[in-house]
């Protein structure tokens, strides 16, 4: 008998038991026979009964041995069983029949799943788990797919709190005892990101990051935290090994595009790694084509070591998408959001970059047809690497239409208290984002690129969230233009334009997101008579495939980029199909 | 801050005259510890006065529970005007050396808890004594998360499971 509870020690009947004799007979429930007659040991008065009835002095009563679960052991199935989101009953079976209790493992099982907090308890603001911010509806939503789908790929539009939602589901499977631990793997610049999320949502989480020297990954490996946090880059590098000798109960790809190639070997780890559930964060799943979407169809349906499935049919493709995707827009669940305004702004060319323009331009071609016959794509791409570097910058006399540009307009915005991002897909001090820092130096920029390490580029953030004095950030698209809240700013420049809009849109989304008090205004600049104005053309194109496939309306491949097109753009022809 | 127990007790759903009962353990974040459960059966059903059947049940189960849990509580729950509540009133056979809070009932402190739902109700819980330092913590946690009166929920829910749905939930 435990020591918070005691029973007293209680003759029942008639008195005639000796208080020894009762003291023995009364610790359990049950009926014992003294004296020729039954007694009880649970009567609950301390006085004899003499006028009870029959029933009650002689305890007719069939008292069956208790048992008892205990709730704390986790799931030792590697699938625990689903509870439907709505009721909160167990999915795929149903409770014992009327009568005997069904057998032992299973009904604990059943008990530990029933018993949990009811998810709506679990998402209430004022619940259980104490959220630092409510979880608006339609995040409320995106978790309990995520709690209900062992496989799904979260394609929200970026800045709706993807991994919020992730977040979410993640503490309340821990919380419910359905799952130990999760793998996050993640671009390397949002990985402090995670943890500050993870502490701010989750705070009861231990989490590991696995980075620095194999000998040191080897221990975080091992290390036993609710989630492990680690870069793609490195858990290409470490598997074969350490993360595959675990079943994980969760394997969440963040910027899961990172794996749309599915010949690299950052996607080959990926779908390396044992995986009870799996989920996919993307706001771009779709880059380039429609291809991309079955690398990561392969990590959410494929098993370690299976062969990826050939190339699918696109009618295959959006089937698949309508069962494994949850893919939300901004304008249909954050109606109050401010507007993102887009302003295309074109711009001429001053004299001097005007003359560096089409120098460039003109030795560029007669290069591209001395190749003749042995002319490849990729001679074509430099190309226009080159001639969008020179509409940044001339190099020679510096000369920066466009910078000249953001500098009238900062001056006004900045006046009015807003601060800005400007996105460059270069890097370096002619053309990219060294050159912009120069060129804005009075509005005390900071610069983001990968060229910075993973702490540099941490401290940076905090700079510019911290100090109100840096008006600008200035990022290189690749490292800066996903996964960062930055809603400190509300205007965006786009110095260059890129191939991918979906690109440009995460970057956009950096600002353009929840908690962002103001309108945000994102000016793209096209140089006129320039590469930029036909790859304009290019962009729209494949703007509407991104919202065909992505948002199941309707779908033409032809749509995609083709080979001839891109030697199109300086007037070239080659008939050969692309790749 | 050390863990609370909700005593629960279902009456009869059929005419097998079976009681059921559960005291359900969990921590001040609502995660379930512990689960302990058990059945009885008034035999004889016409010799029992129909005022003492449910008392009677009551207490048996609450001895077999109480016997059967591992986990020490720092505190016992029931619904106020309960069967459960009358078995562990400090009058009778059970001495509890913990505090023995009753959710509910015309009498206590009103406080704010959840419903099953999430959705804000205002409740009062009844203590025999001020209670403990360290028993007050754990119970402004309870309140503050919502756990006073969900909990019952869930172990009617684990009930259920353990000896099926009444017939007429069935229905």
């Amino acid at each position: 008998m435990a020591g918070w509870w005691r029973l007293r020690p209680i003759a029942a009947g008639d008195g005639s038991l000796a208080r020894p004799e009762a003291e023995a007979a009364v610790p359990v429930a049950r009926l014992i026979r003294f004296a020729s007659q039954f007694r009880t040991g649970v009567v609950g008065h301390a006085a004899p009964l003499p006028t009870q009835p029959a029933a009650h002095r002689l305890g007719f009563a069939r008292l069956w041995p208790a048992h008892t679960v205990d709730l704390r052991a986790p799931w030792k199935s590697p699938q625990p069983p689903l509870i439907d989101p709505e009721t909160g009953e167990i999915l795929g079976g149903s409770g014992s029949a009327p009568g005997e209790p069904p057998a032992g493992d299973e009904l604990a099982a059943r008990l530990r799943a029933v018993l949990q907090i009811p998810l709506s308890l679990l998402m209430c603001n004022a619940g259980p788990l104490a959220w630092p911010a409510p979880l608006l509806p339609f995040q409320q939503d995106g978790a309990l797919e995520l709690l209900s789908r062992p496989r799904l790929l979260l394609a929200d539009d970026m800045g709706l709190g993807k991994t919020v939602q992730a977040i979410a589901a993640l503490r309340i499977m821990i919380h419910r005892g359905e799952m130990v631990r999760a793998l996050v793997a993640a671009p390397a610049g949002l990985l402090d990101q995670w943890r500050r999320e993870i502490t701010r949502w989750a705070p009861e989480l231990r989490v590991m990051t696995v980075r620095g020297a194999p000998d040191e990954r080897a221990w975080q490996w091992r290390y036993a935290a609710h989630v492990t946090l680690v870069s793609y880059e490195t858990l290409r590098n470490d598997v074969p090994g350490p993360p595959e000798r675990r079943l994980w109960d969760l394997v969440i790809l963040d910027e899961a595009s990172r794996i749309r190639n599915r010949e690299t070997g950052i996607a080959q780890a990926c779908k390396r790694i044992p995986r009870v559930r799996r989920w996919a964060l993307t706001g771009t799943p779709l880059e380039n084509s429609v291809d991309d979407l079955v690398s990561i169809f392969d990590f959410l349906t494929g098993q370690p070591g299976e062969p990826d499935r050939p190339w699918q049919a696109v009618a295959g493709v959006r089937a698949r998408l309508r069962e494994l995707q949850l893919r939300r827009r901004k304008e249909d669940v954050l109606p109050d959001l401010p507007p993102k305004r887009v302003i295309d702004v074109p711009l001429e060319l001053g004299p001097l970059q005007r003359a560096a323009y089409d120098r460039a331009e003109t030795e560029g071609l007669i290069q591209l047809r001395a190749h003749g016959p042995d002319i490849s794509i990729t001679h074509v791409l430099e190309l226009i690497t080159r001639l969008k570097q020179v509409c940044n910058a001339d190099p020679v006399s510096g000369e920066s239409a466009k910078l000249d540009n953001i500098r009238e307009r900062m001056a006004t915005l900045v006046e009015e208290g807003h601060r800005a991002l400007v996105f460059s897909q270069f890097v370096d001090a002619s053309y990219g984002v060294e050159r912009a820092a120069r060129a804005l130096a009075s509005y005390d920029p900071l610069s983001y690129s990968g060229a910075q390490t993973a702490p540099e580029r941490t401290d940076t953030l905090r700079r510019f969230e911290e100090g109100k004095r840096h008006k600008a950030l200035i990022l290189s698209l690749r490292a800066g233009g996903v996964g960062l809240n930055l809603q400190s700013a509300s205007y965006v420049f786009h110095l260059d334009r890129w191939w991918n809009p979906a690109l440009e849109d995460q970057a956009e989304s950096r600002a353009h997101r929840l908690a962002q008090p103001y309108p945000v205004t994102v000016y793209r600049y096209i140089c006129e008579g320039t590469i930029e104005e036909r790859i304009e053309r290019i962009l729209q194109e494949k703007r509407a495939l991104f919202h065909d496939v992505v948002d199941d309306v309707t779908l033409d491949l032809q749509h995609a980029l083709t080979e001839s097109e891109i030697y199109g753009l300086f007037g070239l022809h080659r008939g050969r199909p692309l790749g | 801050m050390g863990a609370a127990a909700f005593f629960h007790v279902e009456p009869p759903q059929d005419a097998r005259n079976a009681w059921t009962g559960a005291l359900f353990v969990i921590n001040a974040r609502g995660e379930p510890l512990e689960f302990a459960y058990n059945r009885v059966e008034l035999l004889s059903g016409l010799l029992w006065r129909p005022g003492d059947r449910d008392p009677a049940a009551a207490r048996r189960l609450a001895a077999s529970l109480f016997e059967e849990v591992t986990l020490e509580p720092r505190m016992l729950f029931c619904l106020a005007g309960s069967a459960a509540a009358e078995a562990v009133n400090g009058e009778g056979q059970f001495q509890i050396s913990i505090p023995v809070g009753r959710v509910g009932g015309a009498e206590g402190e009103r406080v704010q808890t959840l419903d099953r739902e999430g959705h804000p109700v205002e409740t009062s819980v009844a203590w025999p004594a001020p209670l403990p330092e360290g028993a007050d913590k754990l119970f402004q946690r309870l309140a503050q998360r919502g756990l006073l009166l969900e909990p019952f929920h869930r172990a009617e829910r684990g009930l259920r499971e353990v000896y099926g749905a009444a017939p007429d939930e069935e229905a």
